[in-house]
């Protein structure tokens, strides 16, 4: 169902970016990022850590389409990145990378439904309501749909924030210190949910950290320091089999016809329904450029 | 964005601060109903002037002499359809001012002496009895027609006819008195009597030659478009009979001239408390732009929430501007029915020392309310685009 025709084609492919900022009308230049490469494929569980001002927070940026490389290129799903428009970045936000923050930023006057259905007003989806419903089950919120972030603790709050993030289905999880704001017990539920979403629904997830912990949680490390790469380590958890990409898994969506084995905080068969026709432009950038 | 949930989102922003929306709101309110109220008076006014254009008969000319005094004879030659026909009807009349009682019972009126054709030239109506007749005339009768106030002072509410009041010390008999009429001109304080009797009984001035001399001389034409040939059938018959070489010895006042120049001043009146009534809508559109600015700064995050979301630009300046053409256009409605109610009420009513009247037409809520919606677009665009062009980094690491 990805767009991608070839299997081995990185759903993140990042060559040689580079990332300047001009501060003090153009006179100093501070390189964020400097020749970063990276691939990341369908159904990683990718850490980047770093120290702050390591360029990890310019790096999250860039891979959710909320920036473009200054240099260098960036394809997200065979889709080139650093040559679109405003409207053209929104639109592959909107569908292909889901956003979970550190401050939740749920919209404080909404429900915890209208805040997962959110993203999917701007992409124009159809059964918003019947996928949001889904997707708070898939995290465990089956019962407090109709409940405000104010009435929720900091640990579902966060659990409407992915629930928000993975509702579309997004070829990317973007995570950017998801746990930052929340106690031991809080952290262990929300990182148990992301681990559980990659092995069980095989959603590819990309968590920006500086805790040691949340990262060891990663099938790999990338570690950043001045804008650079520094280490990308593949770590092998014995949970896994060693096996790190492409394993056998179960798909979150039901069209691959594969029922979830497992759905230890799911009470539905189909955690989200199918996938909508793709919009006809993802057709024309498929397979990518090169 | 579908536009349900344009209309939706925009309603969750707006009802997050209620106050503040409702302030807003009141500007554009204010705005509306004065636009509404003073136009419904400047329509108001614009009808009673044509009204009184009606009332007077828009085909009427006044002749008044202006060095040698207008006789009965001027009347006759002007009269004669050989030389006048546009002319319809010529009626002259004299002047002068009597006091007016029966028993007790004390009024001041003007005393008018017309020929019988005064009644169609001049418009007027009969409440009860009759009109001088010719014979009136011929036999200098003492007969008067009492307009309605003089009747009403005489005579409260009982019918006049057949009663003999005193003019000036003289008996006259009551033949009829003239139906109620309104504004400019109205012959309710007035009592007409025939032109004879007035000349030779209550008059002191005589001319040479024996003829009658009479004060003016109101000429009605065939159609309205025939008043500009009237006019100059009436200066070419006067000239003649007074053998005027040089200038006239007497001056022609169109009628609708006159009040054309009244309805000039009216428009501009109405233009000018109109632009009055304009600036208070602008200044309530100021209002909401300055709501919708801090609206954007307030909002920083949830901008950039919508943005990280996919929100386009479009969908951003979509909710923005909807907003203001909501808060413009509600405030439009309720400035609407509050400015026809107020309209409505002022109406008839004499405040401040002046009778009102006002007409609300159907045409002004409309406009009031689409200026309303273009006031909420113009203002509402640019705090919109601000808000769209913010950078989403940034605007997500706003506290």
């Amino acid at each position: 169902m990805r767009s991608t025709s070839n299997p081995d084609q990185p759903v993140i492919r990042i060559r040689d970016v580079t990332k300047i900022y001009e501060m003090g009308a153009g006179t100093i230049q501070v390189r964020a990022l400097d020749g970063v490469s990276i691939d990341i494929h369908d159904g990683e569980y990718v850490a980047i850590m770093g120290v702050s001002g390591s360029g990890k927070s310019t790096l999250m940026n860039i891979i959710g389409c909320l920036d473009v490389p200054s240099e260098g290129t960036y394809h997200i799903d065979g889709q080139a990145v650093e040559a679109m428009s405003n409207d053209r970045l929104a639109d592959i936000r909107s569908r292909k990378v889901g956003f979970v923050f550190q401050t939740h930023n749920l919209l404080p006057r909404l429900t915890a439904l209208a805040n997962v259905e959110l993203p999917m007003m701007y992409g124009h989806w159809p059964n918003r309501r019947d996928r949001a419903e889904n997707a708070l089950t898939l995290v465990g919120l089956g019962d407090r749909t109709h409940h405000r972030p104010t009435e929720l603790s900091g640990g579902q709050q966060q659990r409407v924030g992915i629930a928000r993030a993975l509702v579309k289905e997004p070829s990317v999880l973007l995570a950017d210190e998801p746990t930052g704001n929340l106690d031991t017990s809080n952290t262990a539920e929300i990182l148990n949910i992301i681990s559980d979403l990659n092995h069980e629904n095989g959603i590819t997830v990309i968590v920006v950290t500086h805790e040691r912990d949340v990262a060891a949680r990663a099938d790999r490390v990338i570690t950043l320091s001045d804008g650079q790469v520094i280490s990308d380590e593949i770590r092998v958890s014995p949970a896994r089999g060693g096996n790190v990409r492409g394993l056998p898994r179960t798909p979150l969506r039901g069209t691959k016809g594969v029922k979830p084995t497992q759905p230890n905080f799911a009470e539905n068969d189909s955690p989200l329904p199918p996938k909508p026709s793709p919009p006809p432009s993802r057709g024309r950038l498929s397979g990518g450029p090169r | 964005m579908s536009p349900q949930d344009i209309i939706r989102t925009s309603i969750y922003s707006l009802t997050a601060n209620r106050l503040r929306a409702a302030l807003a709101l009141l500007g554009i309110v204010l705005g509306v109903c004065s636009v509404i109220t003073l136009m419904s008076i400047g329509r108001g006014s614009t009808d009673r002037i044509t009204e009184l254009i009606q009332g007077l008969g828009s085909n009427l000319l006044t002749v008044i002499p202006s060095g040698e005094p207008l006789t009965l004879a001027d009347v006759e030659s002007l009269r004669d359809p050989l030389y006048t026909p546009s002319i319809k009807a010529v009626a002259p009349e004299i002047g002068t001012f009597g006091v007016i009682h029966i028993n007790n019972n004390t009024t001041q009126a003007s005393i008018t002496g017309v020929t019988p054709e005064y009644l169609n030239v001049r418009n007027l109506d009969m409440a009860t009895g009759t009109f001088i007749g010719a014979p009136h005339v011929e036999s200098r009768a003492e007969i008067v027609v009492l307009g309605a106030q003089v009747s009403e002072d005489l005579f409260g509410n009982q019918d006049p006819t057949g009663a003999e009041v005193r003019i000036n010390g003289r008996q006259f008999r009551v033949v009829g008195v003239l139906a109620a009429q309104s504004g400019f001109g109205s012959l309710d304080s007035q009592a007409l009597i025939p032109i004879t009797t007035a000349y030779y009984r209550l008059s002191g001035q005589r001319i040479p030659g024996g003829d009658i001399s009479v004060d003016q001389i109101s000429v009605q034409a065939r159609d309205v478009e025939l008043v500009d040939q009237a006019i100059e059938e009436i200066e070419t018959v006067l000239r003649l009979s007074h053998r005027i070489t040089e200038a006239d010895d007497f001056t022609v006042f169109n009628q609708q001239e006159i009040l054309d120049t009244f309805d000039e001043a009216n428009q501009t009146l109405v233009v000018f408390l109109g632009a009055v009534a304009g600036i208070s809508l602008l200044v309530g559109g100021i209002g909401i732009m300055n709501i919708m600015l801090v609206s954007v700064t307030e909002r920083t995050r949830e901008i950039g929430i919508r943005q990280a979301m996919g929100a386009k630009r479009r969908d951003i300046v979509a909710q923005f501007v909807t907003e203001a053409v909501f808060l413009t256009f509600g405030g439009g409605i309720i400035g609407v029915i509050v400015g026809i109610s107020l309209a409505t009420a002022i109406d008839g009513r004499f405040l401040i020392g002046t009778e009102w009247s006002t007409r609300v037409t159907s045409d002004i809520p409309i406009i009031a309310l689409i200026v309303s919606i273009a006031v909420g677009l113009f203002f509402g665009i640019y705090p919109a685009v601000r808000a769209a062009r913010l950078n989403p980094i940034e605007a997500l690491r706003y506290e």
